[in-house]
């Protein structure tokens, strides 16, 4: 009981703790998010197996964390709601050439976050080349060109 | 797809502004209780730390107990007992702990080592050498606590006074 309890613990808290910081925090922008979520990791492995280094007890908590993970995914499917509270939404960030500064500022993205997006993307040199920069729910930044579409 | 909106007349996105604003709203708020949280961790309010330091002594001062209010699950801690020079009889300075405290406890080591433990039915006895004419003997329990929850117990000297420890040990 207690590795169910653990995982589901641990699997609840990290979603609540990822929703409220927004979808910037470990979109692995750069390399110190990529260590944050290494750091991170590492810290919760140690809360969930305790002393408890039997097999069972990592299957248990595979088993659970897979399990909730599958259960909340259908309920996502259901409720339009419910998949928003826990994935949340893209939001248009920059259109026309135009950055949507307010928009920007709330979700902790700034224009050489979209300028990088562009170039890595797109092969894209400047912000009036771009149509529209959609911040993702995944954190990521996506980059639809001018010309395109037109 | 009647939630799709249409941006710009161009780009179908999922997107929706009042529940965007929303969430940032509830972000903020989480925000500062992430912080408010981070503050109680450091005054001692989840763990050890200025506000959780205890210290419980009865009155006339034979036996005294330092430890932590607030402690975690598994977290190796200690507690410590000072008995007062008049608690040594025949050399030997017999602590009592009772023994549903012990028995939420792993203690890891006591220094100094007792030479003799002693089970009853409702408390350990633990037996200190002690140099008769010290005017005090300290003595430390390392452990951990084996259960989350609220921990009493209590402790004493046998046939002398006791004191009575009260802690929150999270999860």
């Amino acid at each position: 009981m207690d590795s169910i309890l653990r995982g589901a613990a641990v699997y609840l808290f990290l979603m609540v703790v990822f929703r409220i910081s927004g979808k910037r925090t470990l979109s692995q922008a750069t390399t110190f998010d990529f260590l944050l979520l290494l750091i991170i990791a590492e810290t919760t492995q140690e809360a969930m197996l305790d002393n408890d280094h039997s097999l069972t007890h990592a299957a248990l908590l595979i088993i659970t964390l897979v399990g909730l993970d599958i259960g909340l995914s259908l309920l996502k499917l259901r409720s339009r709601r419910i998949d928003r509270l826990l994935d949340d939404m893209p939001l248009v960030i920059l259109q026309d050439g135009v950055p949507i500064a307010e928009r920007m500022r709330k979700c902790r993205v700034d224009e050489s976050d979209i300028l990088e997006a562009a170039r890595s993307r797109q092969g894209l040199e400047r912000l009036d080349q771009i149509r529209f920069a959609v911040l993702e729910r995944s954190g990521g930044i996506t980059v639809i060109p001018r010309d395109q579409g037109q | 797809m009647s939630d799709i909106e249409r941006v710009g007349g161009a780009l179908d996105v999922d997107q929706d502004l009042s529940f965007q604003q929303r969430q940032w709203r509830v972000q903020r708020v989480g925000w500062v209780v992430m912080v408010l949280i981070v503050l109680a961790a450091l005054a001692g309010l989840l763990g050890p730390g200025p506000l959780s330091r205890s210290y419980a002594a009865d009155p006339s001062g034979a036996v005294a107990v330092e430890f932590n209010r607030f402690e975690r699950n598994s977290r190796q801690t200690e507690l410590r007992v000072r008995a007062a020079g008049s608690a040594i009889q025949q050399g030997r300075v017999r602590l009592w702990i009772d023994v549903d405290y012990a028995a939420k406890l792993r203690v890891l080591s006591i220094a100094p080592e007792p030479v003799l433990v002693e089970a009853e039915r409702d408390r350990l006895i633990y037996h200190f050498a002690a140099t008769a004419g010290a005017a005090e003997v300290p003595i430390t329990i390392h452990y951990e606590h084996l259960q989350f929850g609220s921990a009493s117990g209590r402790i004493g000297i046998v046939a002398g006074p006791e004191v009575a420890v009260e802690q929150l040990v999270y999860p």
